[in-house]
């Protein structure tokens, strides 16, 4: 039987990954008679929902159409220069990231 | 993470340099990057630290070999940057951004791993409205930005972007054990303050 410490735990790997039937099923032995992490499994997906805090979305509106006017506008003045080798060294690291 | 229907269509806009495509595709991911660049290194520097990001994407679109989703390629940009960022502003102001307490979870467990106090389920215990209340909100933003580096880069990375675990591997060079641990220490972090400023009211 879990306790409560390895029951947090394995609720928030669910959260990233898909776990084991086995364990989901030791999990939700847990859970089902646990008040404790049964709160804690929905209280998760509250933190979740503020980490993503959508209603900065709003927010972000107008300034996303004018950052997409901008690079759009950039865009069209570099159409005529193919010479792309005068990129810096944060470039060459930001292309290693291509994973 | 969910990406949009049409991202080889886009990607092929994107590499023959097509300013609609380009506008297009800021207007799909820069919000999340925008989010994301604030989390990671503050507010004030995430507009910067985007537009940044896209000269560097419209510079280097070519060299992207498609080997990750469009979407995760961006994140992962704008996190290094927003790292390196932080790092430097850092360095130059120790004062700012104190590192909140590492919590040790046997705070909240007794010996036998049960928990020492009672949890409340939030969306039944905390007075109406409060989760939404900008009060809340802030004090949330002010310990995501106060947790240790690589525990705030990783829920940011998971929760707010849907990387997996082999995404966050390799953004933040850390074995998947690593990873389960960050995330897991993060979000207990975050939990208990929750639960404390639903008690006190105060952040």
């Amino acid at each position: 039987m879990l306790n409560c410490r390895q029951a947090s735990e394995l609720l928030s790997r669910s959260r990233d990954e898909e776990l084991r039937w086995t364990t989901r099923l030791r999990l939700r032995a847990h859970v089902v008679f646990c008040r404790c992490c049964s709160s804690l499994e929905r209280n998760f997906d509250t933190l979740g929902g503020l980490i993503q805090d959508k209603s900065a979305d709003e927010a972000d509106e107008q300034w996303t159409e004018d950052l997409a006017e901008k690079i759009s506008r950039q865009i069209s003045q570099q159409s005529s220069e193919k010479d792309q080798s005068d990129s810096g060294d944060q470039d060459e690291a930001d292309n290693k990231k291509d994973h | 993470m969910s990406e949009t229907q049409s991202e080889p269509d886009l990607l092929e806009g994107l590499r023959a340099g097509d300013p609609e495509a380009f506008r297009k595709a800021v207007k799909t991911y820069a919000p999340r990057m925008r989010r994301t660049a604030s989390a990671i290194a503050g507010e004030d520097a995430a507009d910067d630290i985007v537009q940044e990001c896209w000269i560097s994407v419209v510079r280097n679109i070519k060299g992207f070999e498609g080997r990750s989703a469009l979407g995760t390629w961006l994140i992962s940009i704008v996190a290094n940057r927003a790292r390196s960022h932080l790092r430097k502003t850092n360095r130059q102001d120790k004062r700012r951004r104190e590192p909140i307490r590492e919590e040790s979870l046997d705070d909240l467990f007794d010996q036998r791993g049960y928990w020492k106090t009672p949890v409340s389920d939030w969306g039944s215990a905390m007075p109406e409205g409060l989760l939404e209340s900008e009060e809340l909100r802030n004090c949330f933003r002010i310990h995501l930005e106060r947790l240790p580096e690589q525990q705030r880069e990783a829920l940011v990375l998971r929760e707010m972007n849907g990387f997996s675990y082999d995404d966050i591997c390799e953004a933040l060079d850390v074995s998947p054990a690593n990873a389960r641990v960050l995330l897991h220490r993060a979000r207990t972090v975050l939990f208990r303050m929750v639960d404390g400023f639903r008690e006190t009211g105060e952040c």
